[in-house]
């Protein structure tokens, strides 16, 4: 499997700013990888529990 | 947008339709059982609260109904405004009802600044709740239900990026940037709301 994308494409995908060929590697690789998956829980925890969804 | 009674928050269905039952239901339930438990924190006996419940239910009820809401902003305002007004009737009310009765522990209770400090920051939560709920609602009603489905199991039911996205036939990097598009959405509603 390559090499897990780094935070900041994580970002970018979620922000909608991959290329689509970035955007369908990371996507691949993402079905896949666990760590990934959980990094991915992180960025989108609730930034203010109290606030925010 | 589609302003059918579903897509409205619970004061939303309340000023549009005063009759709806089960809203009213729901609101009591909501502010009702708040407002007697601080009653009873503050010390009044039980009769009491479930008077001084009764009476701040019935302002706020008919303060909605009359207060002019503008949907553009200014939902917290206008909620603290109602809770301040529904407040001072209480503490009217109150006062003209103890007069000469030497009931006057319960008045100055009532009337401290941090019991009404306490009652507004309470109701301020409420108010947090109210805002968020109609967000949600409103970007609820602009997106694809697959999306909005992707957001409610992940942040508001808990599962899993993964589980989320076999139980919906989605990558799972899908239901990663549907859930976060709607955490923005509702960010950037729950903001105009605010008026702020």
């Amino acid at each position: 499997m390559p090499p897990c994308p780094d935070r900041d494409q994580l970002e970018r995908l979620l922000a909608d700013r991959l290329s689509g060929s970035e955007e369908h590697a990371v996507s691949v690789h993402v079905q896949q990888c666990g760590r990934c998956q959980q990094a991915l829980e992180e960025l989108t925890r609730r930034r203010d529990d109290k606030r925010g969804p | 947008m589609d302003d059918s009674s579903t897509s409205l928050s619970l004061l939303g269905r309340l000023r549009r339709t005063p009759t709806d039952q089960e809203a009213w239901g729901q609101f009591v339930e909501r502010y009702g059982r708040q407002v007697y438990a601080w009653c009873r924190q503050w010390g009044l006996q039980e009769a009491d609260a479930e008077v001084v419940t009764q009476n701040v239910l019935a302002d706020l009820a008919r303060q909605m109904r009359t207060f002019e809401y503008q949907p553009s902003g200014r939902f917290r305002s206008w909620l603290r405004t109602i809770a301040h007004r529904a407040w001072c009737d209480l503490l009217a009310g109150r006062k003209a009802a103890t007069t000469g009765s030497g009931d006057s522990a319960v008045q100055d209770l009532l009337a401290s600044v941090a019991a009404r400090e306490d009652f507004l920051n309470h109701l301020d939560a409420e108010c947090d709740r109210e805002v968020l709920e109609l967000a949600m609602n409103q970007v609820r009603q602009r997106v694809e239900s697959t999306k909005w489905e992707a957001f409610r199991l992940t942040a508001q039911e808990g599962l899993a990026g993964a589980e989320s996205a076999e139980r919906l036939g989605l990558q799972v990097t899908a239901v990663f940037k549907a859930k976060s598009r709607m955490q923005q959405m509702i960010r950037e509603e729950v903001t105009k709301l605010e008026g702020e």
